[in-house]
Protein backbone atom coordinates (compact mmCIF):
# COMPACT_ATOMS: atom_id res chain seq x y z
CA UNK A 1 0.00 0.00 0.00
CA UNK A 2 1.48 3.80 -0.72
CA UNK A 3 1.92 5.97 1.91
CA UNK A 4 -0.49 8.66 2.00
CA UNK A 5 0.48 12.00 0.11
CA UNK A 6 1.19 15.05 1.52
CA UNK A 7 -2.12 17.01 -0.02
CA UNK A 8 -3.94 14.07 1.90
CA UNK A 9 -2.32 14.17 5.09
CA UNK A 10 -3.07 18.15 4.92
CA UNK A 11 -6.25 17.79 4.00
CA UNK A 12 -7.14 15.27 6.34
CA UNK A 13 -5.44 17.35 9.18
CA UNK A 14 -7.83 20.43 7.89
CA UNK A 15 -11.24 17.73 8.12
CA UNK A 16 -11.59 18.44 4.52
CA UNK A 17 -10.80 15.01 3.72
CA UNK A 18 -12.10 11.97 4.80
CA UNK A 19 -10.25 8.59 4.26
CA UNK A 20 -11.30 5.65 2.96
CA UNK A 21 -11.27 2.34 4.85
CA UNK A 22 -7.91 1.13 3.31
CA UNK A 23 -6.52 4.61 3.80
CA UNK A 24 -7.53 4.36 7.37
CA UNK A 25 -6.05 0.81 8.20
CA UNK A 26 -3.07 2.31 6.17
CA UNK A 27 -2.58 5.37 8.61
CA UNK A 28 -3.07 2.90 11.65
CA UNK A 29 -0.21 0.72 10.44
CA UNK A 30 2.43 2.87 8.70
CA UNK A 31 4.61 4.73 11.33
CA UNK A 32 5.59 7.00 9.10
CA UNK A 33 2.66 8.30 7.66
CA UNK A 34 1.64 8.65 11.27
CA UNK A 35 4.45 10.24 12.44
CA UNK A 36 4.44 12.86 9.38
CA UNK A 37 0.61 13.55 10.36
CA UNK A 38 1.40 14.31 14.40
CA UNK A 39 4.45 16.78 13.08
CA UNK A 40 2.41 18.46 10.67
CA UNK A 41 -0.73 19.03 13.18
CA UNK A 42 2.41 20.12 15.35
CA UNK A 43 3.40 22.53 13.04
CA UNK A 44 0.02 23.35 12.56
CA UNK A 45 -0.28 24.56 15.88
CA UNK A 46 3.17 26.75 15.88
CA UNK A 47 1.77 28.22 13.51
CA UNK A 48 -1.82 28.52 14.76
CA UNK A 49 -0.13 30.18 17.87
CA UNK A 50 2.12 32.64 16.40
CA UNK A 51 1.27 36.09 17.66
CA UNK A 52 -0.47 38.54 15.65
CA UNK A 53 1.11 41.55 15.45
CA UNK A 54 -0.59 44.34 17.21
CA UNK A 55 -0.71 47.08 15.21
CA UNK A 56 1.01 50.57 16.05
CA UNK A 57 -0.87 53.08 17.67
CA UNK A 58 -0.55 55.83 15.62
CA UNK A 59 -1.77 53.87 12.70
CA UNK A 60 -5.21 53.67 13.46
CA UNK A 61 -4.87 57.71 13.85
CA UNK A 62 -3.35 58.06 10.73
CA UNK A 63 -5.97 55.81 9.25
CA UNK A 64 -8.84 58.30 10.97
CA UNK A 65 -7.11 61.20 9.37
CA UNK A 66 -7.40 59.89 6.04
CA UNK A 67 -10.86 58.48 6.49
CA UNK A 68 -11.63 62.15 7.08
CA UNK A 69 -10.22 63.71 4.72
CA UNK A 70 -11.80 61.47 1.78
CA UNK A 71 -15.28 61.80 3.63
CA UNK A 72 -14.67 65.90 3.54
CA UNK A 73 -13.74 65.52 -0.08
CA UNK A 74 -16.85 63.64 -0.48
CA UNK A 75 -19.09 65.57 1.37
CA UNK A 76 -18.04 68.77 -0.71
CA UNK A 77 -19.12 66.80 -3.63
CA UNK A 78 -22.32 65.68 -2.24
CA UNK A 79 -23.62 68.30 -0.14
CA UNK A 80 -21.52 71.81 -1.10
CA UNK A 81 -20.17 73.77 1.72
CA UNK A 82 -22.24 76.32 3.80
CA UNK A 83 -19.97 78.96 2.10
CA UNK A 84 -20.41 77.96 -1.41
CA UNK A 85 -24.21 77.75 -1.28
CA UNK A 86 -24.05 81.82 -0.18
CA UNK A 87 -21.89 82.44 -2.48
CA UNK A 88 -24.70 80.97 -4.84
CA UNK A 89 -27.28 82.29 -3.21
CA UNK A 90 -26.23 85.84 -3.43
CA UNK A 91 -25.44 85.61 -6.78
CA UNK A 92 -28.55 83.59 -7.69
CA UNK A 93 -30.21 86.73 -5.85
CA UNK A 94 -28.17 89.05 -7.93
CA UNK A 95 -28.84 88.13 -11.28
CA UNK A 96 -32.99 87.67 -10.60
CA UNK A 97 -32.79 91.79 -9.43
CA UNK A 98 -31.15 92.56 -12.41
CA UNK A 99 -33.20 90.46 -14.45
CA UNK A 100 -36.03 92.22 -12.97
CA UNK A 101 -34.80 95.57 -13.06
CA UNK A 102 -33.75 95.09 -16.85
CA UNK A 103 -37.73 94.23 -17.33
CA UNK A 104 -39.08 97.00 -15.80
CA UNK A 105 -36.53 99.59 -17.78
CA UNK A 106 -37.68 97.98 -21.06
CA UNK A 107 -41.31 97.89 -19.90
CA UNK A 108 -41.73 101.63 -18.68
CA UNK A 109 -39.95 102.50 -22.19
CA UNK A 110 -42.32 100.83 -24.10
CA UNK A 111 -45.13 102.38 -21.96
CA UNK A 112 -43.99 105.57 -22.65
CA UNK A 113 -44.27 105.04 -26.55
CA UNK A 114 -47.66 104.10 -26.00
CA UNK A 115 -49.82 106.78 -28.30
CA UNK A 116 -53.92 106.83 -28.39
CA UNK A 117 -55.16 104.74 -31.15
CA UNK A 118 -58.49 106.03 -32.79
CA UNK A 119 -59.39 102.46 -33.74
CA UNK A 120 -59.27 102.33 -37.51
CA UNK A 121 -55.49 100.98 -37.56
CA UNK A 122 -54.78 97.36 -37.93
CA UNK A 123 -51.59 96.69 -36.46
CA UNK A 124 -49.59 95.59 -39.14
CA UNK A 125 -46.07 94.14 -39.39
CA UNK A 126 -43.75 96.63 -41.00
CA UNK A 127 -42.24 94.20 -43.22
CA UNK A 128 -44.17 93.38 -46.23
CA UNK A 129 -46.88 95.91 -48.01
CA UNK A 130 -46.24 99.03 -45.94
CA UNK A 131 -43.93 100.36 -48.02
CA UNK A 132 -44.64 102.41 -50.72
CA UNK A 133 -42.41 99.96 -52.72
CA UNK A 134 -43.33 96.87 -52.33
CA UNK A 135 -40.61 95.58 -54.53
CA UNK A 136 -38.23 96.63 -52.32
CA UNK A 137 -36.32 93.59 -50.66
CA UNK A 138 -36.92 91.82 -47.32
CA UNK A 139 -33.41 92.80 -46.48
CA UNK A 140 -34.03 96.56 -46.83
CA UNK A 141 -37.34 96.18 -44.91
CA UNK A 142 -35.52 94.16 -42.02
CA UNK A 143 -33.05 96.88 -41.68
CA UNK A 144 -35.92 99.68 -41.88
CA UNK A 145 -37.74 97.76 -38.94
CA UNK A 146 -35.02 98.23 -36.49
CA UNK A 147 -33.94 101.81 -37.07
CA UNK A 148 -35.10 104.42 -34.97
CA UNK A 149 -36.91 107.20 -35.95
CA UNK A 150 -36.33 111.29 -35.23
CA UNK A 151 -38.84 113.15 -32.96
CA UNK A 152 -39.51 115.61 -35.53
CA UNK A 153 -41.42 112.84 -37.36
CA UNK A 154 -42.78 111.51 -34.24
CA UNK A 155 -44.22 114.65 -33.05
CA UNK A 156 -46.11 115.46 -36.28
CA UNK A 157 -47.71 111.28 -35.89
CA UNK A 158 -48.87 111.99 -32.54
CA UNK A 159 -50.44 116.01 -33.61
CA UNK A 160 -51.87 113.88 -36.19
CA UNK A 161 -53.73 111.02 -34.08
CA UNK A 162 -54.31 113.20 -31.64
CA UNK A 163 -56.59 115.38 -34.50
CA UNK A 164 -57.92 112.92 -35.86
CA UNK A 165 -61.80 111.93 -35.20
CA UNK A 166 -63.18 110.67 -33.90
CA UNK A 167 -61.20 110.77 -30.87
CA UNK A 168 -61.35 107.53 -28.56
CA UNK A 169 -59.90 107.59 -25.34
CA UNK A 170 -58.99 103.62 -25.71
CA UNK A 171 -55.40 102.86 -25.58
CA UNK A 172 -53.26 100.49 -27.62
CA UNK A 173 -49.91 99.52 -27.20
CA UNK A 174 -48.46 99.97 -30.78
CA UNK A 175 -45.10 99.54 -32.12
CA UNK A 176 -42.86 102.52 -34.06
CA UNK A 177 -43.08 99.95 -37.24
CA UNK A 178 -46.83 100.18 -36.25
CA UNK A 179 -47.15 103.89 -36.18
CA UNK A 180 -45.11 104.19 -39.08
CA UNK A 181 -46.77 101.96 -40.97
CA UNK A 182 -49.94 103.28 -40.31
CA UNK A 183 -48.67 106.98 -41.59
CA UNK A 184 -47.42 106.02 -44.35
CA UNK A 185 -51.35 104.45 -45.24
CA UNK A 186 -53.23 107.92 -44.04
CA UNK A 187 -50.89 110.45 -45.50
CA UNK A 188 -49.28 108.58 -48.37
CA UNK A 189 -46.13 111.25 -47.77
CA UNK A 190 -44.04 109.13 -46.25
CA UNK A 191 -42.12 106.50 -47.66
CA UNK A 192 -40.33 104.70 -44.83
CA UNK A 193 -37.27 104.34 -47.16
CA UNK A 194 -37.29 108.60 -46.48
CA UNK A 195 -37.35 108.22 -42.78
CA UNK A 196 -34.02 109.84 -41.98
CA UNK A 197 -32.57 106.23 -40.19
CA UNK B 1 -21.43 47.26 18.21
CA UNK B 2 -18.70 44.17 18.79
CA UNK B 3 -21.08 41.46 18.55
CA UNK B 4 -22.17 43.15 15.11
CA UNK B 5 -21.51 40.56 12.18
CA UNK B 6 -19.13 42.32 9.35
CA UNK B 7 -21.29 42.83 6.87
CA UNK B 8 -23.91 44.48 9.07
CA UNK B 9 -20.99 47.18 10.38
CA UNK B 10 -20.40 47.83 6.76
CA UNK B 11 -24.20 48.49 5.97
CA UNK B 12 -23.72 50.91 8.99
CA UNK B 13 -20.79 52.39 7.55
CA UNK B 14 -22.23 52.59 4.21
CA UNK B 15 -25.40 54.74 5.55
CA UNK B 16 -22.38 56.72 6.96
CA UNK B 17 -22.01 55.43 10.73
CA UNK B 18 -18.34 56.25 11.70
CA UNK B 19 -18.30 54.42 14.60
CA UNK B 20 -18.85 51.04 11.99
CA UNK B 21 -16.38 52.19 10.45
CA UNK B 22 -13.90 52.74 13.11
CA UNK B 23 -15.10 49.28 14.46
CA UNK B 24 -14.09 47.56 11.31
CA UNK B 25 -10.55 49.22 11.67
CA UNK B 26 -10.32 48.17 14.98
CA UNK B 27 -11.04 44.43 14.07
CA UNK B 28 -9.19 43.82 11.45
CA UNK B 29 -5.88 46.19 11.34
CA UNK B 30 -3.99 44.00 13.34
CA UNK B 31 -4.35 41.07 11.55
CA UNK B 32 -3.86 42.72 8.31
CA UNK B 33 -0.88 44.35 9.55
CA UNK B 34 0.49 40.66 10.67
CA UNK B 35 -0.15 39.24 7.33
CA UNK B 36 1.40 41.90 5.78
CA UNK B 37 4.52 41.89 7.64
CA UNK B 38 4.50 37.94 6.95
CA UNK B 39 4.14 39.40 3.16
CA UNK B 40 6.57 42.02 2.76
CA UNK B 41 8.90 41.29 6.14
CA UNK B 42 8.94 46.20 6.04
CA UNK B 43 7.51 47.35 9.05
CA UNK B 44 6.63 50.55 6.75
CA UNK B 45 5.47 48.95 3.89
CA UNK B 46 2.96 46.83 6.17
CA UNK B 47 1.59 49.53 8.29
CA UNK B 48 1.10 51.20 4.66
CA UNK B 49 -0.77 48.58 3.52
CA UNK B 50 -2.93 48.46 6.28
CA UNK B 51 -3.62 52.08 5.88
CA UNK B 52 -4.57 51.67 1.77
CA UNK B 53 -6.37 48.34 2.86
CA UNK B 54 -9.05 50.66 4.58
CA UNK B 55 -8.78 53.74 2.81
CA UNK B 56 -9.94 51.08 -0.34
CA UNK B 57 -12.46 49.80 1.97
CA UNK B 58 -13.78 53.11 2.42
CA UNK B 59 -13.73 54.58 -0.86
CA UNK B 60 -15.66 51.06 -2.00
CA UNK B 61 -18.11 50.84 0.56
CA UNK B 62 -20.93 51.87 -1.96
CA UNK B 63 -19.88 49.11 -4.19
CA UNK B 64 -19.28 45.76 -2.38
CA UNK B 65 -21.86 43.45 -1.61
CA UNK B 66 -21.79 40.95 1.02
CA UNK B 67 -21.89 38.09 -1.42
CA UNK B 68 -19.00 36.14 0.31
CA UNK B 69 -16.58 36.53 3.69
CA UNK B 70 -15.94 39.86 4.01
CA UNK B 71 -12.31 38.96 5.70
CA UNK B 72 -12.49 37.14 2.18
CA UNK B 73 -12.49 40.77 0.59
CA UNK B 74 -9.94 42.74 3.08
CA UNK B 75 -7.87 40.31 2.51
CA UNK B 76 -7.58 40.21 -0.78
CA UNK B 77 -7.13 43.98 -0.62
CA UNK B 78 -4.34 43.78 1.55
CA UNK B 79 -2.78 41.06 -0.17
CA UNK B 80 -3.18 42.82 -3.57
CA UNK B 81 -1.09 45.67 -2.21
CA UNK B 82 1.53 43.59 -0.48
CA UNK B 83 2.07 42.10 -3.60
CA UNK B 84 2.49 45.49 -5.44
CA UNK B 85 5.03 46.27 -2.38
CA UNK B 86 6.83 43.57 -3.20
CA UNK B 87 6.99 43.64 -6.58
CA UNK B 88 7.86 47.91 -6.00
CA UNK B 89 10.62 46.75 -3.72
CA UNK B 90 12.29 43.97 -6.10
CA UNK B 91 12.65 46.57 -8.96
CA UNK B 92 13.85 49.32 -6.96
CA UNK B 93 16.41 46.88 -5.50
CA UNK B 94 17.41 45.32 -8.79
CA UNK B 95 17.54 49.26 -10.12
CA UNK B 96 19.87 50.07 -7.01
CA UNK B 97 22.20 47.03 -7.32
CA UNK B 98 22.67 47.45 -10.88
CA UNK B 99 23.74 51.43 -10.38
CA UNK B 100 25.86 50.49 -7.54
CA UNK B 101 27.62 48.10 -9.02
CA UNK B 102 28.43 50.38 -11.66
CA UNK B 103 29.33 53.03 -9.22
CA UNK B 104 31.10 50.64 -6.92
CA UNK B 105 30.82 47.33 -5.70
CA UNK B 106 31.70 48.73 -1.69
CA UNK B 107 28.25 49.78 -2.02
CA UNK B 108 26.49 46.83 -2.09
CA UNK B 109 26.21 47.03 1.32
CA UNK B 110 23.74 50.07 1.14
CA UNK B 111 21.58 47.64 -0.61
CA UNK B 112 20.98 45.14 2.00
CA UNK B 113 20.93 47.83 5.04
CA UNK B 114 17.14 47.70 5.43
CA UNK B 115 16.55 49.83 8.61
CA UNK B 116 12.74 48.78 8.19
CA UNK B 117 13.13 45.21 7.99
CA UNK B 118 10.85 43.63 10.36
CA UNK B 119 13.02 41.42 12.80
CA UNK B 120 10.47 38.99 15.00
CA UNK B 121 11.52 39.78 18.73
CA UNK B 122 9.72 37.49 20.31
CA UNK B 123 10.15 36.21 24.00
CA UNK B 124 9.43 32.55 23.88
CA UNK B 125 12.04 30.88 21.61
CA UNK B 126 10.24 28.42 20.08
CA UNK B 127 7.46 31.11 18.94
CA UNK B 128 10.61 33.17 17.91
CA UNK B 129 12.52 30.09 15.80
CA UNK B 130 9.10 29.04 14.39
CA UNK B 131 8.15 32.82 13.19
CA UNK B 132 11.91 32.73 12.00
CA UNK B 133 11.35 29.54 9.99
CA UNK B 134 7.85 30.90 8.59
CA UNK B 135 10.26 34.14 6.88
CA UNK B 136 12.41 31.51 5.23
CA UNK B 137 9.35 30.00 3.11
CA UNK B 138 8.59 32.07 -0.17
CA UNK B 139 6.21 34.58 0.13
CA UNK B 140 3.64 32.04 -1.52
CA UNK B 141 3.98 29.61 1.37
CA UNK B 142 4.16 32.50 3.41
CA UNK B 143 0.51 33.62 2.74
CA UNK B 144 -1.08 30.62 2.26
CA UNK B 145 -0.01 29.49 5.73
CA UNK B 146 -1.22 32.91 7.21
CA UNK B 147 -4.41 32.65 5.66
CA UNK B 148 -4.92 29.21 6.70
CA UNK B 149 -3.68 28.73 10.37
CA UNK B 150 -3.81 32.29 12.06
CA UNK B 151 -6.85 33.31 9.85
CA UNK B 152 -8.64 30.25 9.56
CA UNK B 153 -10.15 30.60 6.68
CA UNK B 154 -11.34 27.41 4.34
CA UNK B 155 -9.93 26.69 1.17
CA UNK B 156 -12.41 28.60 -1.19
CA UNK B 157 -12.09 31.66 0.30
CA UNK B 158 -8.33 31.53 0.18
CA UNK B 159 -8.62 30.28 -3.51
CA UNK B 160 -11.01 33.48 -3.93
CA UNK B 161 -8.21 35.94 -2.11
CA UNK B 162 -5.50 34.43 -3.91
CA UNK B 163 -7.42 34.42 -7.43
CA UNK B 164 -6.92 30.46 -8.05
CA UNK B 165 -8.51 27.31 -7.93
CA UNK B 166 -9.38 25.64 -5.00
CA UNK B 167 -7.36 22.69 -6.29
CA UNK B 168 -4.17 25.02 -6.45
CA UNK B 169 -4.88 25.93 -2.85
CA UNK B 170 -4.90 22.69 -1.79
CA UNK B 171 -1.51 21.66 -3.46
CA UNK B 172 0.16 24.95 -2.37
CA UNK B 173 -1.03 24.36 1.27
CA UNK B 174 0.52 20.97 1.34
CA UNK B 175 3.95 22.16 -0.17
CA UNK B 176 4.21 25.00 2.07
CA UNK B 177 3.72 22.54 5.15
CA UNK B 178 5.75 20.21 3.52
CA UNK B 179 8.84 23.00 3.39
CA UNK B 180 7.73 24.46 6.69
CA UNK B 181 8.56 21.10 8.58
CA UNK B 182 11.64 20.91 6.36
CA UNK B 183 13.37 24.12 7.67
CA UNK B 184 12.13 23.36 11.00
CA UNK B 185 13.99 19.95 10.72
CA UNK B 186 16.77 21.73 9.68
CA UNK B 187 16.97 23.65 12.62
CA UNK B 188 17.64 20.57 14.47
CA UNK B 189 14.27 21.42 16.21
CA UNK B 190 12.41 18.39 17.15
CA UNK B 191 8.79 18.33 16.69
CA UNK B 192 6.37 16.87 18.95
Amino acid sequence: MTHLTDEQISELLDGFRVLNQKQQEHLQHCPECMKKLNEWQSISQYVQNLPIQPAPDELTSRINYKINSIRKVYRKRVFPSIQWNYTFLISSVTVILLIIFGITIVYYNYDSKTVLDNGNSQPVSVVGPIASNNNESMDDLAIMEKVPIEENILNSISEQYINSEPFEEELHDITISELLLSLAEETEEYNISDVSL
Amino acid sequence: MRSLEDWELVALAKQGNHEAFHNLVERYKSSIYTFSLYLTRNVQNAEDIVQETFIRLYKSLNHIEPKAQFKTFIFGIARNLALNQIRNEQRKNNFLSRLFNKINSNHKEQINHKPEMWIPDEKQEFTLIVQQCMLELSAEHREILILRETQGLDYESIAKILGCRVGTVRSRLARARAQLRKIILEKGITIK
